[in-house]
């Protein structure tokens, strides 16, 4: 009785310290970043663009393609050639219209027309609000001056929301729109608003709420946090997910994520596919791209209109998926359950991210767990930016990382503890991870291989521990001959599919797998240089200049990240809690992990050489950091020989590593998605 | 005599070597009896700018030819565009055969290897239907098809097939004696075998041993006071 009424008393504890909580995060919404708002109140103006005060003017011009939209014309080129040449059919490259080549050079024909126009008395702008009937994808430089002062914005502007609001924060009374589109325009398809109006920022208050939450748990609940850190990994792990979710709506910018939205997206159905205009637009990476919440409401409204499933395209699919296509269904059951509830569009691309967050929660809140006296390292691992980024698109990547690291988290487990028996349960649990992990990337499966080093005490008898390593030899086999002869699957263009002198990754020009393997055993010493030179080229890029911490194609952290999350997981893997048993991988066991890790590393450079870069190039195309944080977990394992009883105890520890991460993604939650996008 | 007592065997000891026995009869089952698919190729089905889409009229008098190469597999089938032209077609049928490609200098057809029906009235106005060959396992090489229409009554407005000024390598579609200028627009169908499962059944196989050989065996033990051996 007494039991229950002290749960009660902490409940309406908890209760009220998260209304307290919540509603200081409203008052520093509106007290902090609402302050102009409520000191400058102005009302809103709308600009009568055609009245003779207004000046206008235009002219043609010739604007360079982005290096990116050249690179993307010429991808498509390449597999236009490649195909017209398996059909017999003579291949001339063709242009869209308004683009034309000079000098080798690609370019764009635009209309430049400038508005100018000065207002009576200087006026306050938060919203510079620009509604503009567009047949092409357009946008406008904005300068405003005023007593001197100059600022000057660029926005862009989307045919299908017709809009383009940008953020001034700056009073103004001279004003030049200098627009670079396809067509003419006129006064009277355009309206311009001008406002500072109160409107309090839901994210951001939810951001602050998330910082003032944890910050509290991190003080109040730390025994608990050190005892099951899990459980603080899981807390954080969703309200930092769930703010990169919220903030980043249907912008499309996690790695290739239009290709995972369509696996995912076809996944969520059996049979009979249904892709409304929307989700053909997902598919193709041509969702609008929004900069405010302003925006974000018309292309939220945008993107429902045009999710009628009444006239959506019909295709079919294999009843068999795929076995590398399994990984994406924690995001299809996300898109499913968004259907069965009738979820908008933009619901349904978050409840798909929302899976993809859940899976990793839990697939990570277990390798935390079962992670022995290392927990709070492999906490910190699971809160990296990257890896959270990552949970939080649509990808496979949030169950390659997290399978692999529960993989790793097991396996290295059992060097730790050399004479402890091997079980079933352990066996199956270990290589289920790393085939789970594996699936769609195979290159992984190679770490197990470390498996072959376990020592006979582990098992009962030689023949068992024969047979045992025979098997995963037989797993790591098999997982890597379905590389290069993988298993007919339902398909169209069998013969051009499954060719492997047609092979090769198709979004970078040049490639073809066969080839690529020819030239690397003509030149294997070339190769190996450019191997080696490529992998230290890119420790060296990752620990000074460039930095490996970031989210996607949003941006990276500044390089400082890089240092802290590094000393950090140096310092959770030297030195162990005061209250902690010392822990030690042998020296035979760090120098097989070490060679593991390199070998794994050399087997991802060499994949992506392979399948993603052009044959015979001196350069290694599309590794990025993100491939290699599966192998955190044993990396760090190995500083474990170098061991050190620290001053800090457990709770502090635990606190420390929680706070840096938890600042670390708040941080870049703030500069990448609210700021940039939120408002 | 070796001897297990059956109360030292756990579920463990059974279940896990049934298991991979299990998935092994799955993997070998999953190579005996593969699964076939249709598996397309899109020929010609879209036109190049500045081109556009026509109608080749099928008659009794005038076929149409369209002469392919399978690069030796047999072909099961094909898409063509087939419209109705605006009539209801009660009635009337689309005829088409494959032959052996005519190699002679009389211009004769060789072998019949398919004869074939399909009732247009069944179909939409405008589609690309499929048209499967019967004895497809023959329709394999340099072939020709020849369509045209039958009708119990006289054909006002005959449907029709869908043709571009595409040019496709080792192909040539012919009205009557005429060559056309461009191609049939078309997909090709041919089949190709599927194992379904067989890719987990061989992974699964090797870990379920793998996980089999991490269970403690009960030991046997020989007869009077022998020695214990290990299973």
């Amino acid at each position: 009785m007494r039991d229950k009424l002290g749960k009660g008393k902490k409940g309406i504890k908890a209760l009220f310290l998260l209304v307290f909580l919540f509603t200081m995060s409203m008052l520093a919404e509106c007290v902090i970043f609402q302050f102009k708002a409520v000191w400058i109140k102005e009302k809103s103006i709308t600009v009568d663009l055609q009245s003779e005060y207004v000046k206008w003017s235009e002219a043609d011009k010739l604007v360079a393609l982005t290096e990116e939209e050249t690179e993307s014309i010429r991808i498509s080129q390449d597999n236009e050639r490649l195909l017209a040449e398996y059909y017999g059919k003579e291949y001339t490259p063709q242009y869209e219209e308004g683009i034309v080549e000079k000098q080798g050079a690609l370019y764009r024909q635009v209309k430049e027309t400038r508005i100018r126009f000065r207002l009576k008395d200087p006026y306050y702008i938060h919203k510079f609000d620009l509604r503009i009937l567009l047949e092409q994808k357009g946008g406008y430089t904005l300068r405003i001056s005023n007593n001197d002062k100059e600022k000057t914005l660029y926005c862009s502007i989307d045919p299908r929301i017709d809009a383009g609001i940008t953020n001034v924060n700056a009073y103004g009374k001279d004003f030049e729109i200098i627009f670079l589109t396809g067509q003419e325009l006129y006064p009277e398809d355009m309206s311009l608003t001008m406002s500072n109006s109160f409107a309090p920022n839901m994210l951001r208050v939810f951001l602050i709420f998330t910082l003032l939450l944890l910050t509290t748990a991190a003080f109040l609940c730390r025994e608990q946090i050190a005892q099951k850190p899990q459980l603080m990994f899981a807390g954080a792990a969703f309200l930092l997910g769930s703010a990169i979710i919220w903030g980043v709506g249907t912008n499309q910018v996690g790695y290739d994520e239009y290709a995972h939205a369509k696996s995912a997206y076809d996944l969520s159905f059996g049979t009979t596919i249904e892709t409304t205009e929307a989700a053909m637009q997902l598919k193709g990476n041509l969702l609008p791209f929004f900069y405010t919440p302003e925006e974000r409401e018309l292309i939220e409204s945008y993107e429902q209109r045009n999710n009628d499933f009444g006239w959506a395209d019909i295709t079919t699919q294999s009843r068999m998926v795929r076995a590398e296509n399994r990984v994406y269904y924690p995001n299809a059951i996300g898109f499913k359950a968004a259907r069965m509830i009738g979820a908008d569009f933009a619901a349904s691309v978050a409840m798909a991210k929302f899976g993809g967050l859940v899976s990793y929660i839990l697939v990570m809140y277990a390798a935390v767990a079962l992670a022995k006296r290392y927990q709070i390292l492999v906490a910190a691992i699971g809160l990296l930016p990257n890896n959270l980024f990552m949970a939080c698109s649509l990808t496979r990547d949030m169950v390659v990382t997290s399978f692999l690291i529960l993989g790793c988290v097991l396996m290295m487990n059992e060097f730790l503890e050399p004479e402890r028996k091997l079980t079933w349960q352990r066996t199956l649990a270990i290589l289920l991870s790393f085939v789970c992990g594996s699936v769609s990337k195979p290159v992984y499966i190679v770490m197990i291989l470390l498996l072959l080093f376990l020592g006979k005490e582990k098992f009962d008898n030689r023949i068992q521990e024969i047979l045992f390593k025979v098997a995963v030899c037989a797993v790591v086999g098999l997982m890597i001959y379905d590389i290069f002869y993988p298993t007919p699957v339902a398909t169209t263009n069998h013969q051009l599919v499954g060719n492997y002198a047609y092979a090769g990754d198709k979004r970078s020009t040049g490639t073809n797998n066969l080839g690529q393997i020819q030239y690397i055993l003509g030149n294997p010493l070339v190769y190996t240089l450019l191997l080696l030179r490529s992998m230290l080229g890119m420790l060296w890029e990752s620990l000074s200049t460039d930095s490996f911490i970031n989210y996607g194609y949003l941006g990276k952290a500044p390089i400082v990240f890089n240092w802290i999350a590094l000393l950090l997981a140096l310092w959770l893997s030297i030195w162990r809690p005061k209250e902690d048993e010392r822990r030690l991988l042998t020296k035979l066991h760090v120098v097989l992990t070490a060679v593991m890790l390199l070998g794994t590393a050399a087997v991802i450079w060499t994949s992506m050489y392979v399948s993603y870069t052009a044959v015979g190039s001196s350069t290694i195309e599309g590794v990025q950091g993100r491939y290699f944080i599966p192998l955190f977990v044993p990396l760090f394992v190995c500083f474990f020989t170098k061991q050190r009883r620290s001053k800090l105890g457990r709770r502090t520890v635990s606190q420390i590593a929680f706070l840096t991460m938890i600042y670390m993604n708040l941080f870049m939650i703030t500069v990448l998605i609210l700021n940039t996008m939120n408002v | 005599m070796k001897k297990i007592k059956l109360k030292n065997l756990h579920i463990e000891h059974i279940v896990l070597p049934m298991l991979t026995l299990l998935c092994l009869a799955g993997f070998i089952g999953s190579l005996l009896f593969p699964k076939e698919v249709l598996d397309t190729y899109r020929m010609n089905v879209s036109e190049e700018e500045g081109d556009a889409e026509f109608m080749v009229p099928l008659s009794a008098q005038t076929p149409v030819f369209y002469e392919l190469n399978t690069t030796g597999r047999p072909m099961k089938g094909i898409q063509v565009v087939l419209s109705k032209e605006g009539s209801a077609q009660e009635g009337v049928s689309l005829r088409y055969q494959v032959y052996e490609r005519s190699i002679d200098e009389e211009g004769r057809l060789g072998e019949l290897l398919s004869d074939n029906t399909y009732p247009v009235e069944d179909g939409e106005e405008l589609q690309y239907v499929y048209l499967p060959f019967t004895d497809s396992e023959r329709c394999s090489g340099d072939i020709a098809i020849r369509f045209w229409c039958e009708s119990s009554q006289e054909l006002t407005t005959p449907p029709a097939l869908g043709a571009n000024h595409t040019l496709l390598d080792n192909t040539m579609t012919m009205v009557g004696d005429e060559q056309l200028d461009g191609s049939l627009k078309c997909m090709y169908i041919y089949t190709h075998d599927t194992y379904p499962l067989l890719y987990d059944f061989r992974l699964m196989t090797f870990v379920f041993l793998a996980a089999a050989m991490a269970v403690s065996y009960p030991k046997r033990k020989t007869g009077k006071g022998g020695k214990r051996e290990n299973a």
